[in-house]
């Protein structure tokens, strides 16, 4: 078990200039819910030059594939993102899932009419609105969601949305 | 339309909860979760602990109490 590290992450993906959005536990917990979760999860843009920030923002913190039993070739850098699409990984600061799309349709692209800005250890992160959220839980489809999405659409009440 | 399984599972939901918790900002949700992800981990880490102990204790030599 290896918790992700908002505090960490978030600041260093902001100083970089990642373009990226929150989505997941993690915004989840920025909307209210009072949840626990393992892993930084965000959706990020895949121009080239975003990957490679992304790169940067992410170097000398030995990532590795989550679950992967060890010794695989593992290099992080702009040509293994570019390869793929969707990473889990696990690093010396924690777990983060990195989403070129998330399930429903969670591109950038996609998402940029679907953000919020708010103020997190010090930083403006941009969140998926509890909207969007919702919107994203569903289409996943888990069971293990319904609770997650319970808990949102009251929140959505509570707020008056 | 209200999706007829996300209506059941609202039914048990603690709206005080959720009520508190959009009192605070944003961060601050963040650093209560940071705090109890914290002492999850101590929890975590005083098991293993304890759990290391008593394997320890239960492969040592019964004989060794009695010398």
């Amino acid at each position: 078990m290896s918790p992700g590290n908002f505090a960490y992450f978030l600041p260093q993906l902001v100083q970089h200039d990642v373009d990226f959005v929150l989505i997941g536990g993690g915004a989840s917990i920025a909307h209210g819910l009072t949840r626990t979760t393992y892993d930084v999860d965000i959706v990020y843009s895949r121009e080239p030059a975003n990957l490679a920030k992304l790169v940067a923002a992410l170097q000398g913190i030995e990532l590795y594939y989550r679950g992967a039993p060890p010794g695989l070739p593992f290099q992080w850098d702009a040509r293994t993102i570019t390869a793929g699409l969707n990473f889990t990984l696990t690093s010396s600061k924690g777990d983060i899932d990195l989403f070129g799309e998330a399930a429903g349709q969670g591109t950038w692209g996609s998402l940029k009419g679907d953000m919020e800005i708010m103020d997190l250890y010090g930083h403006p992160v941009r969140v998926v609105t509890l909207q969007r959220l919702i919107a994203l839980k569903r289409s996943a489809g888990r069971p293990k969601d319904f609770e997650v999405i319970a808990e949102l659409e009251i929140l959505k009440e509570e707020r008056n949305d | 339309m209200p999706d007829p399984v996300i209506e059941l599972y609202k039914q048990g939901v603690d709206r005080t909860q959720l009520r508190e918790s959009l009192k605070r900002s944003p961060l601050e949700r963040f650093l209560r979760f940071d705090q109890f992800m914290q002492e999850i981990m101590e929890l975590h880490e005083a098991g293993k602990q304890h759990r290391r102990k008593q394997q320890q204790g239960s492969s040592k030599d019964p004989q060794d109490d009695k010398r």
